[in-house]
């Protein structure tokens, strides 16, 4: 018995981005990740989602946000962040160091990669690619005090240049 | 081989050399590296790379092996574990790019 598409392969069930090619992402795209023809008409329905944000949140979405990671708890930490320092991310999760005036500690930061994976679903779906829900991240490290004493940080999204808080719900402007 | 560390000298810091890339959306480039203290804290000025959170966290673990086995006198990277790959599937497993790093140790300039 011949098996159906969904069967034999592990990607998401619907693909909403089937027919629909990219055009205008296909040759900036593959120049820039060094992607041959095949690779690039063998993107998976994930990797089109993603790529689709563009439509919604405005081709330069990447660049117009950042997302900062601001310390509200210090108690406990060895590794000496400060509350009301902060760590800056661009939206393809890199740091900033130029913008960021805390120590860089992984155990704290590690955590807020969470945040990235949602910013892009959510700008595909034209929403404020921050989450609305999940915006606490706090030390991996666990001592003595059971987790009553941690570093901790609340994300939130800001302008990249006016570096104005943005919150609303939808940033869609297609 | 482990090697005997003096457990007094903090003067050492974790590297993660980039060993492969495989089109990578944040440009990180073979043979650049990211650099650590035993704390577990990047040296933003000391690394070469995008500092890309998605293979940064992926070395996080790594980072607090190190610091228990050099506490313990012992080399601070684990022979098991010479390698790490970031959270991105790759572009056959439904992500986009891949890097891979290696773990190495220096002294600290």
């Amino acid at each position: 018995m011949v098996k159906s598409f969904y069967e034999t392969t592990h990607h998401f069930r619907t693909n909403h981005l089937k027919n629909d090619p990219l055009e205008e992402l296909r040759e900036p795209l593959s120049k820039a990740l060094d992607l041959n023809e095949d690779d690039f008409n063998s993107l998976s329905p994930e990797v089109k989602n993603l790529l689709s944000g563009r439509r919604r949140l405005g081709a330069n979405w990447l660049d117009d946000f950042e997302v900062v990671a601001e310390v509200i708890s210090e108690n406990g930490c060895d590794c000496g962040v400060k509350i009301g320092q902060k760590a800056v991310f661009d939206m393809r999760h890199r740091l900033k160091p130029e913008l960021s005036d805390m120590v860089c500690c992984m155990n704290l930061l590690s955590p807020v990669l969470a945040i990235f994976y949602m910013t892009f679903d959510r700008a595909s779906e034209g929403l404020n690619p921050l989450t609305r829900v999940w915006t606490h991240y706090e030390c991996v490290k666990t001592k003595d005090s059971l987790a009553e004493n941690k570093a901790r940080v609340k994300v939130y999204l800001r302008d990249s240049k006016t570096h104005q808080i943005v919150t609303s719900a939808v940033l869609d402007k297609s | 081989m482990t090697i005997k560390f003096d457990a007094t000298d903090k003067n050492i810091e974790i590297v993660a050399k980039v060993a492969h890339v495989r089109h990578c959306a944040n440009f990180i480039k073979e043979n650049e590296i990211f650099v650590f203290d035993l704390e577990g804290r990047l040296l933003p000025s000391k690394s070469t790379a995008n500092l890309c959170l998605g293979i940064l966290a992926r070395i996080q673990p790594a980072l607090m092996i190190a610091r228990e086995r050099f506490q313990c006198g012992l080399d601070p990277l684990p022979v098991t574990v010479p390698y790490l790959d970031c959270f991105d599937t790759g572009i056959d497993f439904g992500g986009m790019g891949k890097v891979t790093v290696e773990l190495l140790v220096r002294k600290a300039s």
